[in-house]
């Protein structure tokens, strides 16, 4: 059976002016189930960003296969973007937008049936808390209130895979458990999630299964029991050192 | 389609930067442009009742006398004689606290009238070149033989009153001159009236509509670019370029809408911006007119017939899909707001340059500038309002307008595949900014720049030729690459490609350069056949290349030895350098836009093919060589050769086609032989 997400030895490779080619992703493969939280834990520039973009279609493999809900990515991009919500630090909001017209245009755009979105907006508007804010424009929004949005957005056509790329970057403790919440609840629903991050803590409570990755390459793939396991270390960070530091040799 | 049509359009009318500067602005402006040209004309008007003062030098009977007769002179539209002029319009001033060049100039006279004795008269009207650019002297001659002295009218240009002052002592000159010649030949016997010997009459065929569109058709189609731009602009910029900036348009593509719905949602808002704005304001120009909010200039008549309306519409809502899409073609190429306002200045110049078309005389539909966009709507829009309606080449011109627009929607949807511009988090960091890295982002920027600092400098140093050409050669062709190699790292040898080529290039450069010169002329020939081009205007550039009052060494140094070293710096250095350093450069494709980049900063409309086409043959040079030194051998030579033509009246256009010919088989062989030579120039950064 075929998961909601699957990945085999997706490459990405840039030309850039001056540099030449930069090899982002290198031959990632992974899959992530439905109601998992899948996680690709690694620094900064270790191609987690490439490969999330290239799941959501905004950037084209290189090389390798990937798909969503069985749509290919080159193939089926419509088909694919539509069965996903994408969120990352880098997809803003509309600013002149409020947060209920956001979350009607989000659906709309994204299939959603028609009759429905009116229910589904109300639905969203209360299960963050932003009834008082609705109608406010974006940009009146506080950061936190903005980061609600956004989730919203995420999940405003009610997708069966979830993309969630460094989601608590400049985040409070407060406003952050309150998302780890909302991705428990999601998880709960049966989603499939794939969840980028560089924080270790955040991992651990959240991800099912965590692909630790270097420069372009999974170095190890493994539920946190079995990583503590094959490595003898008790806390992913010294897990994430030990793969990172053995890869590099 | 329709969500994100809606969608664009409620962002646009929640911009408050669109309804200020596209509605309320021009709401505004139009009457205050329109009511200040009215108010210039009536004060224009009033001027005819004001009496001037004017230094006589000497003053004497004959002075006294024309002066007398100038003054009972009364021309058609003349008011009645006012209290302020019993002394008459021209008053004679005897003396002055300055020099009378100095009172002239501060406005204590207005003009300066001097009888010339016999043998001071110069032979033909030159400015003074003892005195302040602005003063000029136009004399006039009393007789026509040579022992007899002429009178001066000294005046300032710059000055509306001394202006004025000129030409209404002047015109009533002639009149007091052509009495004078009539009373001389009645003194000789001649009993008949000089004015009866040959009746000339004109008579208008115009009709008033017909004088109103000729009026109005030249500068309509610039107003259009000026409204759909104004009001297109904001919506093409926030649309793409602005949402790259805030990041919302990666949202954007990870929905479920694809790329070519997205740009056509996006060019379709702009249309639909760009229309109604600049229906607005037609309609409240038209408005003001109707209300006599702004009083009605004399004989303004405006044959409104369907048939008017129709071919407008054909004409009008392609361009404004065209200028929608040039609009959105620049937004996205752009990574921020900012960049695209940088970019689109050049661009909104060269579409205003392209809109006043019109103004060529003898420009008609039926010739290639049907191709051109825009050009064509200017042509076409300048026709039907003196009623002449063609439509087989209305519908031709309507016709390639839009599928201009349908190339440029494709041109803006492949920008969307184009990770680098899409994402700007994909584009160089800060670290990278001053590195060749940086340097290939920035490129275009510069260059867009420079083309504002050329516009700038010809339009302030216009009739300054030594100065234009001084400040464009060396002040930018020269330090801006020289600059960018400093500030962005850049290994000069590289950047300018530096190095000595073989020495079979140089041979083939030196054939190279008659033959090319003479296909040079050529194509210039081609192009006058397919875009007619006033005589005047190539009057005008052949005078500026042979300037006899200055030293042939000025000219050939000026014209040909700084462009050959400083255009080929910028345009076959760094820029080349830039191009073909891109992600999959296609080599023929860079060849041809710094052609066509090299074409366009040579202004002109009518050079541009011809300047592009030696662009082209420089930058083959120079790749093929890899080494900048031949190209600039080959410009100079070629520069030097159009001065020695133009000082000595050789008339290339005259040679028969066989030289033409002979020239463009040996410039391909000279052009093989340099391929033969080439180097690896695998681009390096």
């Amino acid at each position: 059976m075929s998961h909601p997400v699957e990945v085999h030895e997706l490459v990405k490779t840039y030309f850039e002016q001056g540099r030449g080619e930069v090899h982002a992703v290198r031959g990632l493969s992974f899959h992530c189930q439905e109601g998992e939280i899948f996680g690709l834990l690694g620094a900064n520039g270790a191609g987690k960003t490439s490969t999330l973009r290239m799941l959501s279609t905004v950037l084209t493999p290189s090389a390798g296969t990937a798909s969503v809900m069985g749509h290919d990515l080159v193939k089926e991009p419509a088909s694919v973007r539509r069965s996903l919500g994408f969120f990352s630090a880098s997809t803003a909001l509309y600013p002149r937008l409020t947060p209920r017209e956001t979350l009607d245009f989000f659906a709309r755009i994204n299939g959603f049936p028609p009759e429905r979105v009116k229910d589904r907006v109300e639905e969203l508007v209360r299960r963050i808390g932003l009834e008082s804010y609705a109608n406010t424009r974006v940009d009146q929004l506080s950061s936190g209130m903005k980061q609600k949005v956004s989730i919203a957005r995420t999940v405003a056509h009610d997708p069966p895979v979830l993309i969630f790329d460094e989601p608590t970057v400049g985040l409070d403790v407060l406003n952050a458990i309150e998302f780890h919440d909302v991705l428990r609840e999601f998880r709960g629903q049966g989603k499939a999630i794939i969840l980028s991050t560089h924080i270790m803590s955040e991992a651990e409570k959240l991800c099912d299964r965590i692909a630790i990755v270097h420069k372009g390459r999974i170095l190890a793939c493994d539920t946190l029991a079995a990583l503590r396991e094959n490595t003898g270390d008790h806390y992913l960070e010294d897990i994430f050192v030990r793969f990172v530091t053995a890869g590099a040799e | 389609m329709r969500i994100l049509l809606g969608h664009e359009l409620r962002m646009v009318y929640r911009d408050g930067r669109t309804l200020l500067l596209s509605i309320l602005l021009p709401l505004i402006l139009v009457p205050l442009v329109l009511g200040s040209l009215s108010m210039v004309n009536a004060r224009r008007q009033a001027q005819t009742s004001v009496s001037y003062n004017c230094y006589v030098i000497p003053v004497n009977s004959f002075m006294q006398r024309i002066f007398q007769a100038v003054n009972q002179v009364r021309l058609p539209g003349d008011p009645a004689p006012t209290n302020t002029m019993l002394l008459g319009r021209f008053q004679m001033v005897l003396k002055t606290d300055n020099t009378p060049e100095k009172a002239l100039e501060d406005g204590d006279v207005d003009l300066i009238v001097r009888l010339v004795a016999p043998k001071d008269v110069k032979p033909d009207f030159r400015r003074s070149s003892g005195s302040s650019r602005h003063v000029r002297r136009a004399r006039f001659r009393v007789a026509r033989y040579p022992d007899v002295p002429q009178l001066e009218v000294v005046y300032v240009a710059n000055r509306t009153r001394s202006s004025d002052a000129m030409f209404q002592f002047t015109e009533r000159l002639e009149k007091v001159l052509d009495a004078d010649r009539a009373q001389a030949l009645r003194s000789a016997g001649w009993e008949g009236d000089a004015d009866h010997v040959l009746d000339v009459s004109s008579r208008d065929e115009a009709t008033p509509a017909q004088l109103t569109g000729a009026q109005m058709g030249p500068f309509f189609t610039l107003f259009l670019v000026l409204f759909l731009v104004g009001g297109g602009s904001v919506a093409a910029l926030d649309g793409l370029a602005g949402e790259k900036e805030r990041g919302s348009l990666e949202t954007l593509l990870t929905t479920a809408a694809g790329r070519p719905e997205i740009i056509a949602a996006k060019q379709l808002a702009t249309l639909t911006v760009a229309v109604v704005i600049a229906g607005i304001q037609l309609l409240n120009s038209l408005l003001y007119l109707v209300l006599g909010l702004v009083p009605t200039p004399n004989g303004f008549v405006i044959d409104a017939t369907p048939e008017l309306f129709l071919a407008m519409a054909i004409l009008i809502l392609p361009m404004a899909a065209f200028v929608a899409g040039v609009l959105t073609l620049v937004s996205g190429y752009s990574s921020s707001y900012k960049e695209a306002q940088v970019l689109l200045f050049p661009v909104f110049a060269v579409l205003c340059v392209l809109s006043m078309t019109s103004t060529l005389p003898g420009l008609t539909l039926d010739s290639a500038i049907v191709v051109v966009p825009v050009a064509n709507v200017s042509v076409a829009l300048g026709a039907i309002l003196v009623g002449k309606f063609e439509w087989p080449w209305l519908i031709l011109t309507s016709l390639v307008t839009i599928a201009w627009s349908a190339w440029l929607a494709r041109r803006s949807a492949r920008l969307l595949s184009d990770e680098q511009l899409v994402l700007p988090s994909l584009q160089q960091s800060a670290q990278e900014a001053r590195s060749p890295v940086g340097f290939g982002r920035d490129v275009v920027r510069w260059y867009a720049l420079m083309f504002v600092g050329v516009l700038l400098s010809n339009a302030a140093l216009g009739t300054n030729i030594e100065g234009a050409t001084l400040f464009n050669q060396l002040g930018l062709f020269l330090l801006v690459p020289l600059w960018m190699v400093r500030h962005y790292r850049l290994d000069p040898r590289q950047a300018f490609s530096l190095r000595w080529p073989r020495w079979q290039v140089w041979l083939a450069v030196l054939a190279f350069i008659p033959m090319a010169h003479l296909v040079g002329v050529a194509v210039q020939i081609l192009t006058g056949a397919l875009f007619p081009v006033p005589e005047s205007f190539v009057e005008q550039f052949n005078q500026l290349l042979a300037l006899r009052d200055r030293p042939a060494w000025v000219l050939y140094f000026g014209l040909a030895f700084l462009p050959g070293i400083c255009e080929e710096l910028a345009f076959r250095g760094t820029l080349l350098y830039a191009l073909r350093n891109r992600a999959h450069a296609v080599p023929w494709k860079v060849a041809v836009t710094v052609a066509l980049v090299f074409g366009v900063f040579h202004f002109s409309l009518f050079r541009i093919p011809a300047t592009a086409f030696l662009g082209f043959f420089l930058v083959l040079i120079c790749w093929w060589s890899g080494s900048i030194l031949p190209s600039m051998l080959a410009h100079m030579g070629n520069n030097a050769l159009a001065v020695w033509t133009s000082r000595n009246d050789v008339q290339l256009e005259s040679m028969p086609p066989s030289a033409f010919c002979l020239s463009l088989a040996g410039m391909m062989v000279c052009m093989y032989v340099i391929y033969r030579c080439r180097r690896d120039q695998t681009p390096k950064a």
